[in-house]
Order: C-alpha cells, then sequence, then structure tokens
C-alpha cells in the first residue's frame, strides 16, 4: 500500500518541539516530506540532522512575515507539491490577567493567531496559484473552548485560532481545500512540564481528565494525520477535541 | 489477540450509511454483526453477521449483546447508526410517532451501550462506541420540517458525553460523528438536488464512505486519547 501522503509535502510549525515535532515525524513516516519549522534551530537540529524525509527551517514566527516568504522557503528547500500546513507553533505566557503585560499579550497573539493566520494566507495563495487540493490544520486547544486560570492571552489566542480555522475553512470550501484543528487536552510537552512535575497539580489535573491520564504528543499526531489524510475527505470547520473527555464536562 | 478476531456491532445496516459502515469495518478486518430489522441482504463478505432485530422493540434490545456475546465471545467495537426519520410539522408530530423516534433513535443506543459496557466494565475488556448523531445535534433544520428528530439527535449528543465522562476511567472511548447530509435513502430527493447549494466544500453531499471512514478512525489507537467528542463530518455545512 502506498503511504497516504506520498508525493506531497507538509509545512509544519513548531516542528522541534512537542506536538509539532511530533506531526512532522509522522507525516514523514506517512511518506510526506516534511519542511519543520521552528524558532528553535539547535533542537531542530538534534531531532532531524541525518533525517531524509525531513527538512529544517529556522525562523522565528513572533515579527511579520513578507508575501514572499514561502517563495524564498522554495528557492532553497523545494516545496514541491506543498499540499499540508500544520500550524503548531505556540506560545503560552502564565500569570494572573492584571499582571499580563502588552508585550506578552501581542507576543502571544502573534505567534498564536497572526502567524497561522500569514501561513494559511500565503499557503493557500500558492495552492490556488498551482491547482490542486490543499489541506490546513491548526493546533487549537481545549482553551478554544473553555477558560484556563492565568492564561489570558492564551485563551484569547486559541479562541481566535478555532474562529479563523472555521473562517478560512468557509471561504476555501469551495476551491476545495479543507480547514481544520485539533484541540489538544493537556499533553506530555515543554510547554506544561513543570506542571506535570509539580505532582499535587499533576494529580488535580489528572482528576479533572474522565480517561484519568494527559497524552502524548504521538496522540495528536494521529488526529493531525487523520485530518490532513483523504479519509477526511468531507471534513472542513471541524475542530476536534482529543483531550481524555476534558470537554465533555 | 489479532485485528481478524475483533467483533463490531453496528445498526441499521440494511442500507445506507450503516451498510457503508459495516463494510468499512469488514475491510478494515473485524468480524461485524449488522443488526437491522428487515435484515441485511447487501452484505455477502464472509465475517459478516445478519442479526435482526426491532430496535423499537425495548425487550428485544435487552436480549441482543447477550446474544451476541453468546455467538462472538466478545464485542470490541458498537457504532450506533440506526435511526428513524419522521417528516412533519411539530404541531401534528403525533405523541406515539415521537414515541417511535425516542425508542429507534435513543432508548435503543442507550440499551445496547449500556449492555455492552458492562460487559466491558464486569469482564474488565474495553472497547469504543461511535454513535451516529448528526447536524441536527447542533442545528435545526426545516426542509422538511423534523423536530422529534432534530430533538433525538441532541439527546445522542448528550448520551456520548455522558458515557464517555463515566467510563473514561476504565479506557471505555464514547464518541459521535455529525454526518452532513449523505447520499442515502435518507436524504429526501429533494435534499438532493437543493441542499447540495447549502454545503460550502464544493457544494456537494457526503457520500456514505467518507462517513464511514471518519467513523473507522474513532475506532483505531489513533484515536485512543479522544473520547466524548462529536466529529463533524459535514463539508463545512455549520459554518456560515
Ligand atoms: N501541550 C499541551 O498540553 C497543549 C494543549 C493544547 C494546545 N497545545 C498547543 O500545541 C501546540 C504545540 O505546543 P507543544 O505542547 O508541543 O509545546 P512545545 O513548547 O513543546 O512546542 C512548541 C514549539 O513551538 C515553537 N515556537 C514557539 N514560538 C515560536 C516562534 N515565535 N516561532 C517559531 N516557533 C516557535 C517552540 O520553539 C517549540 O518548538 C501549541 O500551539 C500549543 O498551544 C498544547
Amino acid at each position: 500500500m502506498t503511504p497516504r501522503f506520498a508525493g506531497s509535502t507538509a509545512l509544519v510549525t513548531g516542528a522541534a518541539s512537542g506536538i509539532g515535532a511530533a506531526a512532522a515525524e509522522r507525516l514523514a513516516r506517512e511518506g510526506a516530506r516534511v519542511v519543520a519549522l521552528d524558532r528553535d534551530g539547535a533542537a531542530l537540529e538534534r531531532r532531524y540532522a541525518g533525517v531524509p524525509d525531513i527538512v529544517r527551517v529556522e525562523q522565528d514566527l513572533g515579527g511579520p512575515m513578507p508575501d514572499e516568504f514561502l517563495d524564498s522557503l522554495d528557492s532553497v528547500h523545494r516545496l514541491g507539491d506543498l499540499r499540508i500546513l500544520v500550524n503548531a507553533a505556540g506560545v503560552l505566557h502564565r500569570s494572573p490577567a492584571i499582571d499580563h503585560d502588552l508585550g506578552t499579550w501581542e507576543h502571544t497573539l502573534a505567534v498564536n493567531v497572526t502567524a497561522p493566520y500569514r501561513l494559511s494566507q500565503l499557503f493557500v495563495r500558492r495552492r490556488l496559484r498551482l491547482g490542486g487540493p490543499g489541506v490546513i490544520v491548526n493546533v487549537c486547544s481545549i482553551e478554544s473552548f473553555t477558560a484556563a486560570p492565568d492564561h489570558v492571552a492564551y485563551t484569547v489566542s486559541k479562541s481566535a485560532m478555532l474562529m479563523l480555522t472555521r473562517a478560512f475553512a468557509l471561504e476555501l470550501a469551495p476551491h476545495g481545500i479543507r480547514v481544520n484543528g485539533i484541540a489538544p487536552g493537556v499533553t506530555e510537552t515543554e510547554m506544561n512540564r513543570s506542571l506535570r512535575e509539580d505532582a499535587a497539580a499533576a494529580r488535580r489535573l489528572t482528576g479533572r481528565i474522565p480517561m484519568g491520564r494527559f497524552g502524548v504528543p504521538g496522540e495528536q499526531a494521529a488526529a493531525i494525520a487523520f485530518l490532513a489524510s483523504p479519509e477526511a475527505s468531507y471534513i472542513t470547520g471541524a475542530v476536534l477535541p482529543v483531550d481524555g473527555g476534558w470537554l465533555t464536562a | 489477540m489479532t485485528e481478524q478476531e475483533r467483533v463490531a456491532v453496528v445498526t441499521g445496516t440494511s442500507r445506507g450509511l450503516g451498510e457503508a459502515i459495516a463494510r468499512r469495518l469488514l475491510g478494515d478486518g473485524y468480524r461485524v454483526v449488522g443488526i437491522s430489522r428487515g435484515g441485511t441482504t447487501g452484505i455477502t463478505t464472509p465475517g459478516f453477521t445478519d442479526l435482526r432485530a426491532d430496535l423499537t422493540d425495548t425487550d428485544r434490545c435487552e436480549e441482543l449483546v447477550d446474544q451476541v456475546l453468546a455467538a462472538t465471545g466478545r464485542i470490541d467495537v458498537l457504532v450506533n447508526n440506526a435511526a428513524a426519520m419522521i417528516y412533519a410539522p411539530c404541531w401534528e408530530l403525533e405523541p406515539a410517532l415521537l414515541d417511535v423516534l425516542l425508542r429507534t433513535n435513543l432508548t435503543a443506543p442507550f440499551l445496547l451501550s449500556r449492555d455492552v459496557l458492562r460487559h466491558w466494565v464486569r469482564s474488565e475488556t474495553t472497547g469504543t462506541i461511535v454513535n451516529i448523531c448528526s447536524i441536527e445535534s447542533e442545528v435545526a433544520w426545516d426542509s422538511p420540517p423534523q423536530a422529534g428528530y432534530a430533538a433525538t439527535k441532541g439527546g445522542m449528543a448528550g448520551l456520548t458525553r455522558a458515557l464517555a465522562y463515566d467510563h473514561g476511567r476504565h479506557g471505555i472511548r464514547v464518541n459521535g460523528v455529525a454526518p452532513g447530509i449523505i447520499r442515502t435513502a435518507m436524504a429526501p430527493p429533494e435534499a438532493e438536488r437543493d441542499l447540495g447549494t447549502r454545503v460550502p466544500l464544493q457544494g456537494r453531499l457526503a457520500e456514505p464512505e467518507e462517513i464511514a471512514a471518519a467513523v473507522a478512525f474513532l475506532c483505531t489507537e489513533d484515536a485512543s486519547y479522544i473520547t466524548g467528542e462529536i466529529l463533524y463530518a459535514d463539508g463545512g455545512y455549520r459554518l456560515p
């Protein structure tokens, strides 16, 4: 059986760590050529040096992105049939809302909302120019639907990403470009390592999860791969929670 | 234990989506027990068992899981797909007809799920349930009017969440798939013609196989952290 992503290229952001890394590896394992983008070049190097189907792009998504961004990537890395975009890069700043400073707020919105918005836009322009199907998967969060303490900028950004997903899905559906998201629950990555290592906090959190455990990045990647695959051909505008049941109650 | 031995129970397999789900799970290596009122004559694949039952008959529903277990020894997947549809303005829907909708679309899934869950918990095994919901689990539909059906599909979403919440600890996952308008006998003919225009994704209705693929995904290990969710495979129907 041909691997389901054979012949296509996938651009994955936040690919140096956690969910983005698991997604990059999963898509590559299923035949995609993967362009792994992250601001942390050293971590990309550690993870992917010598891996045949994954090329590395060190890029900070916190700043403005020129219209030519994908063209310049193309000239170095041959984007080829770039069909899949996974927006996984994200930042989480923890502090009470009254202590959030403007810089934190703006940086969170820049990385978690503006960057996926710009990349999706450029991805779609390229897709429409070259023709053929395309699919975007945005890594949203259970906080696209609920709040969490001390996360105001993050919660706002992830809720924005939910509607970004739906708005792009609606506009792009006539062109056969599908746009979906996943909403991870608490997943074992760097983003929440300190929280998970605090035994009392970890117990409190798992006690809140019907399945009684955290998710692992591979489980998020599996859902991303499903939504990116032709198996999901009638699914667009959906944000699939992968949360051990968190959102049921 | 190989995939080959796994058993999936699917209701409403005589046609349409249920038939597509049964075929898909057979293709994925399950033995499939298809429950339908009139029998499933369309599927002749080895590994398929045709079981007849009228799901409006609650007493019969209460025997079904035991009957399947006696024959197969195990159940790994339950797909509650069978549903009744009645078109009527809400002010004309007779209580007796509403009762048919409630029994077929909610009571039967509840009883089958309850008995399968009981079996999994008592035997310390696990499995997964997929409930076929609808876009009407969330939004209304008026052409033709079908408030009774909408009520049952809203209830199906609640059933999915409640069963998932209660059994997550046992490693049992319960999810829903909410199809958009499918090209099956259930969509009225005028739907086939006109309703495509209401679907953002290329203005087309869903093929049953596209919905079956979503069900199949939720049954795999790839969905191991997904529970209590309703996956909308609706071509973007609810977006505008
Ligand atoms: N871990 C969870 O519990 C959880 C839950 C819900 C949602 N998410 C989301 O999942 C996504 C991935 O997070 P993760 O948990 O894998 O965390 P992570 O910290 O392990 O990975 C995030 C990656 O994004 C990169 N990144 C951050 N800012 C960047 C920037 N400005 N430019 C380029 N790359 C940047 C980081 O370098 C890192 O490699 C995020 O969008 C996060 O919001 C995570």
